[in-house]
């Protein structure tokens, strides 16, 4: 028993403490089963006792207690320096591999082809909404001025009433 | 020695790391009856073969009702027209045949990395039909997919752009001076984001598992975007969009055992039940429709959302603004998935030392993060008060 105990608290690799808890989840759903453990003993009949150890609900009480380990172990894992670790790496080589593909289209197969490239198209794209920022920068300092110069005209009073958008622009 | 019947379990032989549940040699019990063990074992096995194999005979007769389901799955629940459309983004107002009742009308605002139908998937499962019967003129923001020409759209393009257009819309359809902005997830964020500059405009708030803070480290998704092993730049500057299979698959991975082992063992239990089986393909088809995000957006997300956590300290840029939550003074409902792995509860609830909203309600639902909008639990305990909620603070 001492050594049993010493057992338990002794740090344990991740695959050997996966194994230990899964069994421990499956020893306690098995013991938790009417009839079995020592009812089932205490009988005198066999350690599968008077109650369904094969039964499906005793299937799936296994079936959970493996499951619910893994989930535990899988978390853990995704929380540790290597699994970060990898992760990191995988995606720089992804990124990477992405990077060659898009320099390789852009560059030799849309020249060769006199074709615009995806990389090209969203250059362009960008350049088209940063003219759009551009003038709707312009356009709400307009507005701004006109609305300054027509409460300098006392205009203000006989304007339509306000819309949403003219309070909202208000903050 | 203990008795397992009584919770407990007998001593583990060969110093066995873990409890044994049978009974020992020694134990109260005796040595067992080899022969009477084996033929216990053999009847049991029997017994439970007959039964899986009559189970799986009921399956496979459910078969063309599982492929039915499959080919009829909805999205989306009630009729609606849409009225505003700026491609990609589309306006919707749903119409329902309750009474309108309250004269302010609400807006759902939904996250842009799924679609919003989760929120109206099934008459049984929807926010929106709750919202409808309780006389509310009800509107809901479709982000629809962005394409390559949106890659740059950033963060302050859909609040101050997309949304507040939306706005703008529904308060000169409906006439009110003002708005109930109901945001779920990131939408949640956007929304108290929209709050903070437009106050006139918000008569009441309520989020829904709204990520404000990202300083607890417990989550999953916040110990993968450390900028120690997540380059949101690199991803960005190399991708534009941010593809949907990338968002997609790092949400499933968040619960690999619960997403890609469970859910189909829960499947194959149920396969014969055709009330689950409507539900099954509504959410597979939902949670299988995933949308790029806008590569601006997420970098602005990522790096001042879950990098810095500037939401909570007032230092959020949000184009020329920065975003103060102190500045929202509306009543506020705040609600929360105590099972929520992608949103923590501790990531929404600071949004009270946040606000200035002398009117801050606070409710919590035992569900998951979809949970809050599909749950059963959530339609029977949560909706029904948040309607009130609603009511109690609208205008007639």
């Amino acid at each position: 028993m001492a050594d049993a105990t010493n057992q338990g608290n002794a740090p344990v690799d991740p695959v050997t403490g996966f194994w230990r808890d899964m069994w421990a989840r499956y020893a306690a759903a098995a013991g938790s089963m009417p009839g079995m453990g020592a009812a089932g003993g205490a009988t005198g009949d066999s350690p599968f006792g008077q109650g369904a150890f094969f039964s499906p609900d005793a299937m799936r009480r296994m079936q959970n207690s493996y499951f619910e380990a893994m989930a535990k172990y899988a978390e853990d894992y995704m929380k540790t320096p290597q699994f970060l670790e990898s992760m990191k790496r995988s995606m720089d080589q992804a990124l990477a591999f992405r990077q060659q593909m898009d320099g390789f289209l852009k560059s030799n197969m849309a020249s060769a082809f006199e074709a615009a490239s995806g990389g090209a198209n969203t250059e362009v794209l960008g350049a088209i909404r940063q003219l759009s920022a551009r003038i709707d920068e312009r356009l709400t300092n307009l507005e701004a001025r006109l609305s300054a110069l027509e409460g300098a005209a006392g205009l203000e009073n006989a304007a339509a009433p306000a819309k949403p958008g003219k309070r909202a622009a208000k903050h | 020695m203990t008795d397992a019947s009584t919770g407990s379990t007998a001593t583990p032989p060969f110093g066995f790391p873990f409890p044994f549940p049978f009974p020992m040699p020694g134990a109260p019990g005796g040595m067992p009856n080899p022969a009477a063990a084996f033929a216990q074992m053999t009847e049991q096995m029997t017994k439970a073969w007959q039964s899986e194999f009559e189970a799986m005979t009921k399956k496979a007769a459910a078969f063309p009702k599982v492929v039915e389901a499959a080919m009829n799955a909805k999205k989306g629940s009630t009729p609606h027209e849409v009225v505003m459309s700026e491609p990609p983004v589309r306006l919707l107002r749903y119409t329902g045949k309750a009474d309108k009742r309250h004269g302010t009308p609400v807006l759902f605002v939904f996250a842009l990395v799924n679609r919003p139908y989760v929120l109206d998937l099934l008459p049984h499962k929807s926010v929106v039909r709750q919202f409808l019967n309780a006389g509310f003129d009800v509107y809901m923001i479709d982000w629809g997919t962005p394409s390559p020409a949106d890659a740059t759209k950033t963060l302050h393009d859909y609040v101050e752009g997309h949304l507040h257009r939306a706005v703008e819309r529904i308060l000169q359809e409906t006439g009110s001076p003002d708005i109930n902005l109901i945001g779920y997830c990131m939408g949640g964020t956007m929304s108290a984001m929209y709050a903070s500059l437009h106050r006139e405009l918000v008569r009441n708030l309520i989020l829904m598992a709204a990520p404000i803070d990202w300083s607890s480290r417990d989550s999953l998704l916040l110990t993968w975007t450390d900028p120690k092993h997540f380059d949101v730049d690199a991803i960005v500057d190399t991708f534009g969009l941010i593809p949907p299979a990338f968002l997609g698959n790092s949400f499933a991975l968040l619960k690999p055992v619960a997403n890609y082992f469970q859910k189909w063992q829960g499947f194959y239990d149920k396969m014969d039940d055709e009330k689950f089986l409507e539900d099954f393909f509504a959410m597979e088809t939902w949670s299988n429709d995933n949308i790029p995000i806008a590569g601006e957006v997420y970098r602005d997300f990522v790096k001042y959302g879950f990098q810095q956590n500037r939401l909570v300290k007032g230092t959020f840029p949000l184009g020329k603004h920065t975003i103060n939550l102190g500045n929202i003074t509306c009543p506020v409902l705040n609600l929360t998935a105590d099972a929520d792995h992608l949103v923590l509860p501790c990531q929404s609830t600071p949004l009270k030392d946040c606000v200035s909203s002398t009117d801050f309600t606070e409710m919590s639902v035992k569900a998951g993060h979809i949970g809050l909008s599909v749950g059963s639990r959530a339609h029977k305990e949560v909706w029904p008060k948040a309607t009130k909620w609603l009511s109690e603070r609208s205008q007639d």
